[in-house]
């Protein structure tokens, strides 16, 4: 069996997470990121930490990234401007870009030529979230799978690896690993692919920044 | 002996709801899903059928073709809600046959198990 792994699970509450983790873990993911830790999970599913940060000048981007590197197991940038997502791009400490699926703030804002030439070689990872393509309208959703293709173009040219996350918010929000792969065919992405980004992809960016806390510890 | 000419797929999926939806919300949901992300040409080669839906375990089996399974569970996963209920169909197995899909997951025929 596959040892799948959702790097990117958000809930608004303890509680939340608490039932989102045992759902996750029904539904047979063997490892997690979440953004709020909770307790009483069973040993099946084990739980990274993840932080969030959303910054609009790179200098916010720096402070957070200081403070913050050191508690976290996972940390995502969710580029809201373009200063932002260069600086992600070259910043060691980052382990996930995002960008977000607003079409207005993706208007001038995208995995460009010049951040993925940053980004090559460095480990970081692109981040596709399930919750991006489900529950938006049609035209919506139009918008959202060009702009997601447009970076996935860049990425895959420069070999940056691509992740695959749910996003979810709340348990009514959670698929099944198998859906998520499924999803990935509104984006053109081959199964086997997708499977990778669900699995092996994530496994290497956890292993990598367990190594690296356990070092600075 | 007859052969079928098209292969098929049966998936077996539950409804995670706090109202209790009948086969006809789940059967138009299901369709207008599959339509609104692969348009009516995608809905033709998918060719999904709903078999048969147990409103009591919220369990149902729906059949496709037998290489379009990807995107049957792609436009079951983007069904948020239902009637305007928040929803969320999960796939818990899927099989070649219905005999064999009912004998993996331990399910009789739901229907049957409706009327008991």
């Amino acid at each position: 069996m596959k040892n799948y792994i959702d790097l990117h699970i958000k809930p608004s509450a303890p509680e939340k997470a608490q039932e989102m983790l045992t759902l996750a873990s029904e539904l047979g993911y063997r490892h997690v990121a979440s953004t709020i830790q909770a307790k009483g999970i069973d040993d099946k599913i084990a739980v990274a930490t993840r932080l969030d940060l959303e910054a609009r000048r790179s200098r916010d981007l720096l402070d957070a990234l200081k403070r913050c590197r050191r508690r976290f197991d996972v940390i995502a940038v969710k580029c809201l401007t373009k200063e932002v997502a260069r600086q992600a791009a070259k910043d060691d400490r980052v382990d996930i870009l995002k960008f977000p699926d607003d079409p207005v703030l993706r208007k001038h804002n995208w995995l460009d030529y010049h951040e993925a030439e940053l980004i090559e070689g460095t480990g970081h990872a692109y981040e596709v979230d399930a919750s991006d393509l489900i529950a938006n309208s049609q035209i919506h959703l139009a918008k959202v799978i060009n702009h997601i293709k447009r970076d996935l173009s860049v990425a895959m040219k420069h070999d940056i690896p691509i992740v695959l996350s749910s996003g979810a918010s709340t348990p009514l929000t959670i698929r099944e690993p198998r859906a998520l792969i499924a999803l990935t065919s509104l984006l053109d992405i081959e199964e086997d692919y997708a499977t990778d980004m669900i699995s092996t992809i994530p496994e290497v960016i956890l292993r990598r920044n367990h190594e690296k806390l356990e070092e600075e510890r | 002996m007859p052969v079928r000419l098209v292969k098929r797929r049966y998936l077996l999926f539950k409804v995670t709801s706090e109202v209790t939806p009948d086969e006809k919300m789940i059967w138009g949901q299901l369709r207008d899903s599959v339509c609104t992300i692969y348009g009516a040409k995608g809905l033709s080669l998918v060719d999904p059928n709903l078999i048969e839906y147990n409103e009591k375990t919220k369990m149902g089996i729906i059949r496709c073709t037998h290489d379009t399974e990807r995107f049957l569970r792609a436009s079951l996963a983007t069904i948020v809600d239902i009637s305007g209920s928040p929803a969320a169909l999960r796939v818990q197995r899927s099989s070649g046959t219905i005999k064999s899909l009912r004998r993996k997951s331990g399910q009789e025929n739901l229907r049957k198990n409706t009327s008991s």
